[in-house]
């Protein structure tokens, strides 16, 4: 199966990060984070370059400090530059390491919504947890990381709501590209692109065009998308070769469905590891085909919540698998 | 989407249970009558467990008592909502045997046993499907002695099982790719198939030489097929298009409303990928053989529990 074939390289592919600061100096962007109550522990991280895996995590406070009931957006990587890279956890094994990590990000409402805060307050929180998540696949090696940020099913959510992401999507993409270009990372995007802004589709065809070289990690975010939707995609596309007579109907087998699926656009397109956050138990309409040898994982954080320490979890629990794929 | 046209309904859609009998020891007494009589069971009106298993030679099926067919419905659990469709990966019969220093054949033995159980009281709580995967494409791999003899389980199992079936109310379907099985096993299929086609009190639905993959696969050949022979244009394919298609078009209730994995492990192992999207998953930790009343009435009061919300609030 895919990730048998493929070793983990253990060497260190890492370049090494700028050494100059962005516009702020460290104290003001420590404030910045401090707004989010989900991002108090990313202080300690990034202030501690002797912390090793298992941050204690601070429970989250009562008195976020939101300019406006909005929380600031810090964008791209940390200022401290030498916290980019994050020491590989000494509980994991570098052989071991997934090569496709997948995520269903939840909990982003349940987390503002405890904090009485507008569901906005929590996707923004939630931006700042995939970010972190974003910089640890590139730090332990990770080569793909395939995100559920919007369900095709998700279009049914109160239209301001449904606004507000489209243009946290445009926004956060605007505003990682430079940082993915100086860390490598290249972004793709899967879903039903015609229900989308078309402001949002230029920025994502733009930031495809622009990071389709680079090679450390694929961030593969799947926006109006569902497993339902890639497969009946796939299987039109299937059926119009047939109809073109390209393919002969008995040439179709899981290769050829595989080829069309959207997630085509990787050379890993199967998951490893699924992990879904915020303690509910199904896939929800997520990449149905490609997750038939996932390892699943539940973790009952929700999503903004979802740190170093847990991920590190969720990876020792990966590496403790069995996997047979059906033999024995 | 297809899971939101279906919303999951509330009503009770359960028979009438009988009524509770006071004297629980007639279930536990003629249970004990046949062939769980060689698993021990603790002393107390509990659940039954099955512990070291000693298989009678002849393999008394469920419901040779009458009184036995009926388990009355547990009081942990709310009339409502129960799973309409409950799915099940059987997992760790082999590990079972193993444990016991058995051959593997022991070990599906046994499972076959706890799959009667498991269809008994689906069929008591008025559950409507049943789908349990027996043999999946990937298995294929395994040792021929092995699948010979799965080969073979299934066959006399069927065989014992279709006058109960049909006195029962149980409707049989099996799904798979039906190219690599045995000849005689596929005869018995088809005889219990049409058999028991018109009973309607619970659809057992048994997946053999079957995966999500190949499901997905053989659905759209068929969809390719009648756009190529002109039947359906291409802008006609949809979700419905392709779901008509899958071998669960068998039942009016083709997605599992809850899938329950035994022996631990955290994964669908190509099971029903497309029916699966809005399915409550449930994973315990007991292997297969040793899935009895108990674990089941806790997956079903985990299922009672969830929040179902499709993608939206």
């Amino acid at each position: 199966m895919f990730s048998l074939k493929f070793p983990i390289p253990i060497e260190n592919t890492l370049t090494p990060p700028p050494k100059t600061n962005n516009n702020n100096n460290n104290n003001n962007n420590n404030n910045n984070y401090n707004k989010f109550s989900g991002c108090s522990y990313y202080c300690s991280v990034y202030a501690n370059d002797k912390l090793r895996g298992g941050i204690i995590r601070s429970p989250p406070t009562s008195n976020v400090a939101l300019h406006n009931n909005e929380a600031s957006v810090v964008g791209g990587w940390p200022e401290t530059t030498e916290a980019k890279e994050e020491p590989f956890p000494e509980e994991l094994r570098a052989e071991l390491m997934p090569k496709h990590v997948a995520v269903i990000m939840d909990g982003n409402r349940r987390w503002a919504k405890t904090r009485g805060l507008f569901p906005w307050a929590g996707h923004q929180a939630g931006v700042e947890a995939l970010k972190e998540v974003v910089r640890l696949c590139c730090s332990w090696g990770i080569k793909v990381l395939t995100v559920f940020a919007f369900s095709s099913e998700n279009w049914i959510r109160p239209k301001v709501e449904v606004d507000f992401l489209m243009s946290l999507f445009e926004k956060t993409i605007n505003s990682e590209i430079d940082d993915f270009n100086r860390e490598g990372i290249r972004i793709s995007v899967i879903g039903d692109a015609t229900k989308l802004p078309s402001s949002l589709l230029r920025m994502i065809k733009y930031a495809e065009e622009s990071t389709k070289e680079n090679s450390r990690l694929q961030l593969i975010v799947a926006v109006s998308y569902s497993g339902k939707y890639d497969v009946v995609q796939a299987c039109k596309s299937v059926a119009k070769k047939v109809k073109d007579g390209i393919l002969d109907l008995e040439e179709i087998n899981e290769g050829i469905i595989e080829q069309e699926l959207e997630t085509n656009c990787t050379e890993f397109p199967n998951p490893d590891l699924l992990i879904r956050t915020s303690g509910e138990l199904r896939v929800s309409n997520f990449l149905l085909w490609q997750l038939a040898y996932a390892e699943l994982y539940f973790n009952g954080a929700l999503w903004p919540d979802f740190g170093k320490d847990e991920f590190v979890e969720a990876l020792i629990s990966f590496q403790q698998r069995k996997r047979r794929f059906g033999g024995r | 989407m297809f899971s939101l046209r279906l919303p999951i309904p509330i009503e009770n859609t359960l028979i009438t249970p009988p009524p509770k009998s006071n004297n629980n020891n007639t279930y536990n007494s003629s249970l004990c009558a046949h062939s769980y009589s060689s698993y021990s069971h603790s002393q107390t009106n509990r659940f039954l467990t099955v512990r070291n298993v000693a298989l009678q030679k002849n393999g008394n099926s469920v419901g040779d008592s009458k009184d036995t067919m009926m388990q009355p419905f547990p009081e942990e659990l709310n009339a409502e909502p129960l799973p309409r469709h409950v799915a099940v990966i059987m997992d760790g019969n082999g590990r079972w045997a193993k444990m016991r220093n058995l051959m593997p054949s022991a070990g599906h033995q046994a499972g076959a046993e706890a799959l009667k159980e498991m269809v008994r009281l689906c069929a008591s709580w008025g559950i409507k499907v049943l789908t349990v995967f027996a043999f999946s494409t990937d298995n294929w791999v395994r040792p021929k002695v092995e699948v010979d003899f799965l080969m073979s389980l299934f066959e006399k199992t069927i065989n014992s099982e279709i006058d109960v079936f049909i006195r029962e109310g149980i409707r049989i379907s099996v799904i798979g790719d039906a190219s690599k099985l045995p000849s005689s096993l596929i005869r018995m299929i088809k005889y219990a198939e049409e058999s028991t086609k018109e009973n309607s009190r619970l659809q057992l639905i048994v997946a053999v030489s079957y995966s999500g993959k190949y499901d997905v696969v053989q659905a759209c050949r068929s969809v390719a097929k009648k756009v190529k022979d002109g039947i359906l244009d291409l802008e006609e394919i949809n979700e419905g298009i392709i779901e008509q298609e899958l071998e669960t078009n068998c039942t009016e209730f083709p997605n599992p409303d809850l899938l329950i994995r035994t022996s631990g492990e955290l994964r669908v192992s190509n099971f029903l990928l497309w029916q699966l999207a809005y399915t409550e998953l449930y994973f315990d930790g007991a292997l297969w053989p040793d899935f009895g009343k108990e674990e089941f009435v806790e997956a079903l009061s985990s299922f009672q529990q969830r929040k179902r919300r499709f993608g939206g609030r």
